[in-house]
């Protein structure tokens, strides 16, 4: 992996300076701003691997081509051919790349369960960093042109810097095209508390992945590695618990300094994490995680599929096709396919649930916390169950997981899980009281709103903990592997 | 986002809060450094050492090791089994230098920082190592920060950064420890406050690391062995001026001295002395996999002393010191 790629290396912090530098003095010209972004983009892209470089600008021209000869015509037959044919490249780009070997060995599998010996052939496919992440983001734009929700960019190199932007180029968020293409077309105002917000979502997201994230690492591979015979209840779910806060801490980390530097540049990123934890129900934690492609799928898949537009059966089947597709948007592989289907069963079991609240309980006037007891329950009710898909998520198969969870019933409270338990209270019970108070405001920017010296605190914590506390082995971003 | 109240002047004071507090760590650190391990306060006790060595009457012995020779060399046992040797104790001056998890790098700075003029070079030198102790291994982050920190100054950084430390993350390590004390022992620091506040903590981290060893990847070694660091540090050795002696010390598993190594070791015109299997000393001898029990020590010390007496009586009585 390209050390530039990694927000938490020295590499990449020297690339952002010499960016901002180049930047900056062009601050008077946007278009030749943009030039600079271009070329860092790319070059951040290359530093991986040079070789998909190509792959990056073949989905950028054909989407750019595509996306103008939509707009051009007005022929509804050939405008929907366009976009099919712009959704099959992005697809089959993605497709090839990330799921070719899955389904031939899946289908190999299948066949030798009925005797047949398969013949397919087996190619080892190095997965390009990202291509999940920007073919979404090339098909929400084209998707928007066909809907006339925005019309195509004329300016090939600017779409090519939409599409590239490297803050998060590799992990997102997934940009829409209606939010960032007029930010990349148009001059970017010197807005003064950029440096602010960059900063705060810039010192998060590092004290999220290098403290939080990459400290959780080594528990979650101890007991995730280990002979599952061997493990005690508390030792699954303290493993459990701390891949819930490794993947959030890699995820939300990456995002966070995604945001900050793009907000030093005077980009503004979509929200991608808020609170998810904190969620009190299925459809409030896909309102609060990876918030970019759930709103994606949302938009794109399960609205077009009728939504909840068609009745109760419909509704189920088009959460269940909308999850489906979204755990194997993660991965080609069938825990990321359990794991969507989990997700699909409890949004649509909670659904009555919700739909009866909705109609018996008047809206709040005031704002609760998440302390209040009754949504205090429903919190931690709804994070374990999402620690129990985050189990399929990080398991290394279907069995793994049956097994891990016949364990619980042995309720022996070992050294292993009193002190892995403690170090994961240790590094994530200050992140949980931040965000519970964040919550409790009704305000992911709180901290900037608050007095100078809380703020200082704060980051002086963060840069503490960052300075003291990284873990002692090196992680790589999880989400990279999508 | 709008933030209507936003002023530069307080986030410049929310920032300079937030560093200040850095700096009061920082100077807690310094503060603190001697009483921060027994390793630190030896280290920073080298240059004590080798001055009182350098000083002191008779043949000057130096040991330089790691916490293997720390556990192992007994220097209440080593002394009188040398006497019975015939190496009078009168005639024989001793010192060690031992940092916790060093090897050839480490020695090899240690050595250029402390022992930089000619007559402050022992007489003989011991140096006890174990498996890949002498190979060149990509250097681990904590050895990084301790060679910045304790054995070398800015004016060998250009060296450092073309011989040792050549990719950017280990420049980065090296120069926030050589500016930082609480960078530099970060690690220590780190265990310190965990072993209080954690229970059950060093077996947690202990499985931890196991699993660590087995699946993660650490600084690997280079696909081919190679010893550039110790034909570097033989040649800073005068060994026409100083009889360097490399002691193979025992492990609870045992593991191979590499052919290559001794053909460097002889052509160098160094000793080796291999006492990877001493009678007496078994698996129980160890308190881990690395380090000898007391018992183990007596018995090291005592066969140390035996191969160790032949090279010493050469030099006490066969010529005379070299400069006296």
């Amino acid at each position: 992996m390209g050390v530039w790629v990694l927000f938490n290396s020295y590499t990449f912090w020297i690339f952002f300076l010499l960016v901002f530098a180049l930047y900056s003095l062009s601050r008077r010209n946007f278009r030749l701003q943009n030039a600079v972004l271009l070329v860092a983009s790319y070059a951040f892209y290359g530093a991986w691997d040079w070789r998909f470089l190509s792959l990056l600008l073949l989905s950028t021209v054909i989407d750019f081509s595509l996306a103008r000869a939509i707009e051009a015509t007005e022929n509804a037959r050939r405008r929907k051919t366009l976009l099919l044919a712009s959704m099959c490249t992005s697809l089959g780009i993605l497709g090839f790349f990330k799921y070719f070997g899955f389904f031939t060995e899946s289908f190999a599998e299948l066949m030798n369960a009925f005797g047949v010996q398969s013949s397919l052939p087996v190619l080892t496919i190095l997965l390009p960093v990202g291509i999940s992440f920007y073919t979404f983001q090339t098909m929400s734009y084209t998707i928007d042109v066909y809907r006339r929700e925005l019309p195509a960019t004329k300016k090939f190199f600017d779409f090519a810097l939409f599409v590239s932007f490297f803050p998060q180029l590799v992990a997102g968020p997934i940009e829409r095209a209606s939010k960032l293409l007029p930010q990349v077309l148009h001059p970017r105002p010197q807005n003064r508390s950029n440096f602010a917000e960059g900063l705060h979502l810039v010192l998060l997201g590092l004290f999220k992945k290098v403290v939080i994230a990459d400290n959780m690492a080594p528990i979650v591979n101890s007991v995730f590695s280990r002979d599952v015979s061997s493990l005690s209840g508390p030792e699954v779910l303290i493993g459990v618990y701390a891949f819930a806060f490794q993947i959030y801490g890699d995820f939300a980390g990456y995002t966070d300094v995604a945001r900050g530097v793009a907000k030093w540049l005077g980009f503004d990123l979509m929200l991608n994490f808020r609170m998810p934890y904190f969620a009190a129900s299925p459809s409030d934690f896909w309102a609060r995680w990876h918030i970019s492609l759930s709103s994606w799928l949302r938009d794109y898949l399960y609205i077009p599929l009728g939504g909840n537009r068609r009745g109760t059966l419909l509704t189920y089947r088009n959460l269940m096709i909308t999850m489906l597709l979204g755990g194997l948007w993660h991965g080609a592989a069938w825990t990321f396919i359990a794991w969507g289907f989990f997700h699909g069963l409890i949004l649509c079991l909670y659904r009555p649930f919700e739909k009866l609240s909705a109609t018996t309980q008047p809206r709040p006037v005031v704002r609760s916390g998440p302390f209040v007891p009754g949504r205090l329950l429903s919190i931690l009710i709804m994070f374990h169950l999402t620690c129990i898909g985050w189990l399929f998520f990080r398991a290394e198969s279907v069995t793994q997981v049956w097994e891990m969870v016949q364990r619980f019933g042995n309720l022996q409270l070992t050294p292993f899980a009193l002190g892995a338990g403690a170090l994961i209270a240790f590094y994530v019970l200050p992140l949980l009281l931040y965000e519970g108070w964040l919550e409790r405001r009704g305000d992911v920017a709180a901290l900037l709103k608050t007095h100078w010296w809380a703020r200082g605190l704060v980051y002086g914590y963060c840069i503490l903990m960052l300075w003291f506390f990284p873990a002692l082995g090196h992680y790589e971003f999880i989400y990279f592997q999508f | 986002m709008n933030l209507s109240t936003f002023s530069f002047r307080a986030e410049l004071k929310a920032i300079a809060l937030a560093l200040a507090l850095l700096l009061a760590v920082e100077a807690g650190m310094r503060w603190l450094e001697p009483h921060l391990s027994v390793d630190v306060s030896h280290i920073q006790e080298i240059p004590q050492i080798v001055d009182r060595l350098a000083r002191a009457q008779g043949e000057h012995l130096l040991f330089l090791g790691n916490s293997t020779t720390r556990r192992g060399v007994d220097m209440d046992v080593l002394e009188p089994a040398l006497a019975e040797q015939g190496v009078a104790a009168d005639d024989l001056s001793v010192g060690l230098v031992h940092p916790d998890a060093s090897d050839i790098l480490d020695w090899l700075y240690v050595y250029q920082h402390n022992f930089g003029a000619f007559t402050a070079q022992p007489d003989v030198m011991v140096v006890s190592f174990a498996t890949d102790n002498l190979q060149d291994v990509s250097p681990n982050p904590q050895q990084i920060r301790r060679v910045a920190r304790h054995h070398t100054s800015v004016q060998d950084i250009p060296k450092v950064f073309s011989q040792d430390f050549t990719t950017l993350s280990q420049r980065g390590d090296y120069l926030f420890s050589k500016v930082f004390a609480s960078f530099a022992h970060r690690e220590r620091v780190r265990v310190r406050l965990l072993a209080m506040m954690i229970p059950y903590y060093k077996q947690t981290e202990q499985g931890l690391n196991e699993t660590q060893l087995v699946s993660q990847t650490l600084p690997t070694k280079t696909p081919q062995i190679r010893y550039t660091r110790l034909e570097r540090f033989l040649s800073e050795v005068d060994t026409a001026a100083v009889r360097v002696i490399f002691v193979a010390m025992p492990l609870r598993d045992p593991y191979q001295l590499d052919p290559e190594l001794r053909g460097i070791l002889e052509r160098q015109g160094a000793e080796l002395i291999n006492l990877q299997s001493v009678p007496g000393i078994t698996p129980d001898a160890f308190l881990d996999g690395l380090h000898l029990t007391p018992e183990g020590a007596v018995v090291y010390s005592r066969a140390l002393a035996q191969k160790l007496a032949p090279f010493l009586k050469l030099e006490l009585y066969s010529e005379l010191p070299s400069g006296r």
